[in-house]
Formats: C-alpha cells, structure tokens, sequence
C-alpha cells in the first residue's frame, strides 16, 4: 500500500471513531496519519507511491476482479452459515472433520492474508496452518464429502484472488522496499 | 418488542458460551470461548444502546472488540510461545 | 411505518437466530477446531445482522459511523482469531477429532507427533518477533 493511500485511510478511520466526519477531523486524522506513517514505516509497510503514470485499464480490470470476489465472498458467507447453522440444530451431525493439505499457487503476504481469512469464513473449511515456506495451506474441514471436495472449494477462491494477482497491501517480503 | 426479545437470545448465547469457558477441556476452548463472549458481549452493548438510547454504549462496543481481539492475540501467543512479550 | 418497522426487526432476528446457534454449535461440536467453524463463520454474520438492524433502529449519523467501525473490525478480526486459535492449538499438541466413526477422515498435515516440527515453529516464531524486536533473542 502506498504511503499516500494509507495516510488516507487512517484519516477516514479517525473520522469514523469520532462519529463526526467534518473537515476538521479529517484534517486531524490526515495529521495523525502522516505521524504514524513517520513514527512506526516498518510497522505499517508503508511504500512509496510507484513512479509513472497509472495504467487506467489495469486498474479498471483490478477493481472488477476486486467487486467480483466481493459479491462471490458474501454469497458464500451466506451459504457457509446456514449450512454450519444445520449442523450445529441437526440431532446427528455428520461432522465427518478432516484436515486437508492444499498446494498454493498464490504467491504474496498480502493476499495469502486474505485467502487465509476468508475460506475461514466460507463453507466447510477453517485455515489451521500454513508451511513455513508459503506454498502449502492447511485447513480443517467439516461437513464435506471428502478431501477433494474440500479442497476444490479451497482451489476456488484461490482462482478468484489469483486474477487481482498484484502486491498490494504488503510487500512480499517484509520491510519497506 | 424485538429488542428484548434479541436482548434474551444473546445473553441466553451468553450463558451457553459460559459453560464452554467453564468446561474446557483445552485451553483453546477456552480462549475461543472467551473470544466468542467477548463479540457476544459487543452485540449485547449495541442492543441496550438501541433499548436505553444511550449512544455511550457503542463506544464501549467499540473498545470492547478491541480489546477482545488484543486478549486473543496475546492468549494464544502465550499458549505457543510461552511468554507475551519481552 | 411499519415497513420501517420490518427493516429494522428482520436483520436483528436473523443476526440473533445465528449468534444463538453459534453458541448451540460451540457447546455441541465434539472438538476445538469443529467449535472454531460455529464461533468463526456465525458469530461473523450473526454480529453483522445485528448491527444493521441497530444501526437501522437508532437512525443517527454518529451511531452509523461507530457501528459502521465495529463491524468492519469485526470482519478482519474474527478469521484471523479462528486462525491464531487452531494454530496455536494443533503446533501445542491438541489432537483433531478425525472422520465420523467410518473412517475417511485424515490428517494430512500430520505435524503432530513430530515434536521437532513443533520447536521448529517456536524457533521460527522467536526469530521472527526478535527480529521485529519485540523479544530477546534465545
């Protein structure tokens, strides 16, 4: 994330916590946003803003994948939850609970993040472990048939994160470039 | 009224969570039940705010899923390195 | 006034029926990394339902905003608990209940038992906080 985007954002957290978006406190949270960026850079990974001018279909294309992994995420937050919900009043759950190993092709902390955080929240699976060097997920897994199909569920998402493929909230490895 | 009918089903939530804090039988049960108490306990925040009209109480839900999280993160740092900090 | 009324009640009792059944699940699921499935993926919507139900029912730019940053925080928060939790928990040793009693079920990651992977982990995770500066190394 750019220096720039992140000192943004931190004004418009400000703005949220104090309940009064006016222009004051976005003036404040801008303030505090670029004191923090300077105080804690590692911290934050903070990077400079990239050189040249945006390539505006890229980005065009990098926020329709963004809005399409968006609308697939709370579908299947929705399906996750009635299904865990069944299990969970079913007299007799058949749990049938596995732990399933998943090679990654997705490289990058920040989106590794996200794939991690959100199959926990989707249907079937919970992220237990990743292998030390990034390239094998593993997840335990109620409620599916068997292995494959947790694991096909897994591929899924990952098919979905791997089309907005860029480097973005973090950089890929440690400190600030 | 649908306020004190979610208000009862929360703290019913509340108490079932509490028999697993209780129970264990791991210390990850444990510390996951006490994470689920605490987010039980934000949402118990934002429906007295909407039944008493204090809008304090989100503050206080606010700051109390922060520190829920926080006490997550250091519980279960402790559990596998044995120690929090320094 | 009574739509009204609907918008604001549906959301609350659909948020309540799930942090409830969240709670059935945690106390009926037979082992740890089970009970994560019902506190992680209910808790999150359950909390969300309710949330916008009551940011609905107080009707207040400042209520909006702080509900609005609670259920944010709640979004990023909550997976990365259930992850810390199962990690913490399977790297100590807490062995998954496996398969539904006609096999089928297995461990494929396996690193338990293997008690070197587990120091392994410790070490890694020491260097990495030591690097950060956050503890003394050894």
């Amino acid at each position: 994330m750019s220096r720039l985007t992140l000192v943004c954002l931190l004004a418009v957290v400000w703005a949220l916590l104090l309940g009064e978006p006016g222009v004051r406190n976005l003036v404040v949270g801008l303030g505090l946003g670029v004191l923090i960026v300077r105080l804690f850079p590692r911290a934050v990974g903070a990077r400079a803003a990239p050189r040249g001018a945006p390539d505006l279909r890229a980005t065009l294309r990098r926020g329709a994948g963004w809005l399409a992994f968006l609308g697939f995420f709370l579908r299947e937050l929705t399906v996750a939850n009635v299904q865990v919900a069944l299990l969970a009043l079913r007299p007799r759950p058949r749990l049938n609970p596995m732990i399933v190993e998943v090679p990654l092709r997705l490289r990058g902390e920040g989106l590794l993040t996200l794939l991690s955080a959100s199959i926990t929240l989707m249907p079937g699976t919970v992220t237990v472990g990743l292998s030390r060097d990034r390239h094998t997920l593993y997840a335990h897994a109620i409620g599916t048939a068997d292995a494959e199909a947790a694991r096909a569920s897994i591929v899924r998402v990952e098919g979905y994160l791997l089309a907005l493929d860029t480097p973005l909230p973090f950089p890929p490895t440690g400190g600030p470039a | 009224m649908i306020i004190n009918l979610a208000l009862g089903i929360v703290t019913l939530s509340v108490l079932l969570v509490t028999y697993r804090v209780l129970r264990g039988p791991s210390w990850g049960d444990r510390i996951m039940a006490f994470d689920f108490l605490s987010v039980n306990l934000v949402v118990l925040f934002a429906l007295i705010a909407v039944r008493t009209g204090y809008l304090v109480m989100l503050d206080a839900a606010l700051v109390l899923s922060l520190l829920g999280f926080l006490s997550t993160v250091a519980l279960t740092r402790y559990l596998l390195l044995g120690r929090v900090m320094k | 006034m009574d739509d009204f009324q609907a918008v604001r009640d549906l959301p609350i009792l659909i948020g309540a029926f799930f942090v409830l059944t969240a709670a059935i699940g945690v106390v009926r699921f037979p082992d740890l990394y089970s009970r994560l499935h019902a506190s992680s993926k209910l808790v999150t919507l359950g909390s969300a339902g309710i949330f916008l139900g009551v940011a609905f029912a107080l009707n207040d730019a400042a209520a909006f905003t702080r509900l609005a940053a609670v259920l944010l925080f709640q979004f990023l928060t909550t997976p990365l608990s259930a992850y810390l939790i199962a990690q913490a928990a399977y790297l100590r040793g807490l062995p998954p209940i496996l398969g539904d009693g006609q096999g089928g079920g297995t461990d494929e990651w396996g690193a338990l038992g293997r008690a070197d992977e587990v120091a392994q982990a410790d070490r890694e995770a020491l260097r990495v906080l030591a690097e950060e500066g956050l503890v003394d190394e050894g």
